[in-house]
């Protein structure tokens, strides 16, 4: 029996307990602010804490619990979004200083809102690379958040606070958003699941600032039955697909599994990565591969279409405040303010192109499995990773087996592998838009085998 | 646009001018960098279209 209160209490075991009145949402709420000011200093996943808006609302839950009333889904789940979403009362920052004097948040981001409706109450903003441009969530303004499970190196990133909330028990559900994989990449390598939804599928209001074509929000969490509830919840009303988590125990009868192979997905990859891969083969008993279209080419033009969009949104900013990047986004910034729009265009075409031989390839398989990131988590401080045999800037490096799916509008899922004593390592599963079940299903098989498992750190 | 007929550096200062940005002197190598990495990515997607096909064929053959 798991205690609600604990911090590996998983979202569905906290709203069970305080649907049924055998536990207070306002004592859960108060455990969970305890966990985070003790652990909070040492890993710096939080950059605000919401303390007294969050009781109000666990009181107003077991008002409603008391009464009699329906509390919802996730009646008193504690969780956290990247300081990407608005937060009511609080100022999002994005992760830069650019936004730190801005007014707070008058109201919650539409994903926010989605889990406040279920009944989930946020306790806060969490730390994330400056404007969700990188991978490690070194952040200069704001400190270098920590891997739980290693505290000398990177949780990943962007949305690097968000994966070490969640892996290290301050919450279990959390909110990021992935552009070329800041969900899929720090779900990774904190072992979290992290998932990236079908384009369309969730809320992109509130968003700071606004979202290119392939920023989306994600969810993240330690368990497949919390990431089908929490996916639940933010799927909007008129979003196609089936509830995931009255379909996630149907097991595998009727999907079609298949590694993905051809480019990069070829290889040659490093031990962990192999290793990974090959217990899911093995678990899955997987005989069959199919050539991923074009990854490398998909990857380029992700990176191209990303520097283009987010640099649009900062022309002005690059113009008058340089000073107050952060340097290690600002040179960046500055290369993507020059990029010739041929090449932008050039990106697009190629894209349209990929999504439907992506979609293709889903005629003929349900389910892909690739790895998600090309090492375990660096230490802090590293400028370069190995991937393909070759030192690359750790940045964009370790998001090298994500961000080919990023341009294709499938949702995708980070399912951390478990191996007792290693740091941790996620493979990804990817499926046609909508079928988000169909991801569910397969990583609830594999978290039943105990081959999955998200263990607080 | 191949690299010896397009030289970067010089393409940066002009390109700032033209946007109106102060790329700083320290990070000056540093933009000419990304540019160049950005432009070896463009690269990979200049002749896709014949990739493609390419591509098409051999996923065929397997």
């Amino acid at each position: 029996m798991i205690d609600p209160l604990a911090a590996n209490a998983e979202a569905c075991h906290i709203a069970q307990a305080v649907r049924a009145g055998t536990v207070s949402a306002e004592a859960v709420i108060e455990a969970a602010l305890q966990r985070i000011s003790v652990t909070n200093p040492t890993l710096n996943a939080f950059t605000a804490v919401i303390s007294d808006r969050a009781l109000r609302r666990a009181r107003a839950i077991d008002a409603t619990t008391a009464a009699g009333g329906d509390p919802g889904p996730l009646a008193g789940v504690p969780f956290a979004a990247k300081s990407h979403f608005d937060i009511a009362g609080i100022t999002t920052t994005a992760g830069s200083r650019l936004l730190a004097g801005n007014p707070s948040a008058e109201c919650d981001a539409g994903v926010v809102a989605a889990l406040h409706a279920a009944g989930a109450i946020c306790l806060g903003a969490l730390n994330m690379d400056e404007f969700g441009l990188g991978g490690t969530t070194e952040n200069t303004h704001y400190g270098s958040t920590r891997n739980p499970h290693a505290l000398e190196r990177v949780p990943g990133g962007s949305s690097g606070g968000t994966a070490a909330a969640v892996a290290s028990g301050m919450v279990p559900i959390a909110l990021g958003t992935d552009g070329l994989g800041s969900v899929r990449l720090p779900a990774s390598l904190c072992g979290v699941f992290g998932l990236r939804p079908s384009e369309g599928s969730g809320a992109l209001d509130g968003i700071r600032p606004a979202p290119g074509t392939l920023t989306i929000p994600g969810p993240m969490a330690r368990s497949v039955a919390d990431m089908a509830r929490v996916f639940d919840a933010l799927r909007l009303g008129d979003a196609p697909g089936a509830s995931c988590a009255e379909l996630m125990d149907a097991g595998l009868t009727g999907l079609k599994i298949a590694r993905a192979v051809g480019g990069s997905y070829d290889g040659p990859f490093e031990t962990d990565v192999a290793e990974v891969v090959d217990i899911v083969v093995e678990a899955l008993k997987i005989t069959t591969t199919v050539i991923y279209p074009e990854p490398d080419r998909a990857r380029a033009a992700a990176m191209l279409i990303m520097s283009a969009e987010g640099t649009a949104t900062q022309l002005k900013n690059l113009r008058h405040r340089l000073e107050m990047f952060d340097p290690r986004t600002r040179d960046r910034y500055l290369a993507g303010a020059m990029v010739p729009a041929a090449w932008y265009i050039e990106a697009t075409q190629f894209r349209s192109w990929h999504r439907a031989a992506v979609l293709e390839l889903f005629q003929h398989v349900d389910i892909l499995v690739m790895p998600a990131t090309p090492c375990v988590a660096p230490r802090i401080g590293t400028d370069t990773v190995r991937v393909g045999g070759v030192q690359r800037p750790i940045g964009p490096a370790l998001g090298y087996y994500v961000q080919p799916v990023a341009p294709t509008g499938c949702p995708a899922m980070t399912v951390p592998i478990f191996r007792a004593g290693r740091l941790p390592m996620g493979i990804q599963l990817v499926a046609a838009p909508s079928r988000e079940a169909d991801l569910m299903r397969v990583a609830r098989v594999m978290e039943a085998m105990g081959v999955a498992a998200a263990p607080v750190a | 646009m191949t690299e010896d007929r397009w030289n970067v550096a010089e393409y940066v200062h002009a390109a700032a001018v033209l946007h109106g940005l102060a790329v700083p002197a320290e990070g000056y190598n540093a933009v000419v960098a990304n540019l160049r990495g950005l432009h070896e990515t463009s690269r990979l997607l200049e002749d896709w279209r014949e990739a493609v096909g390419a591509t098409e064929r051999k996923s065929d053959k397997r």
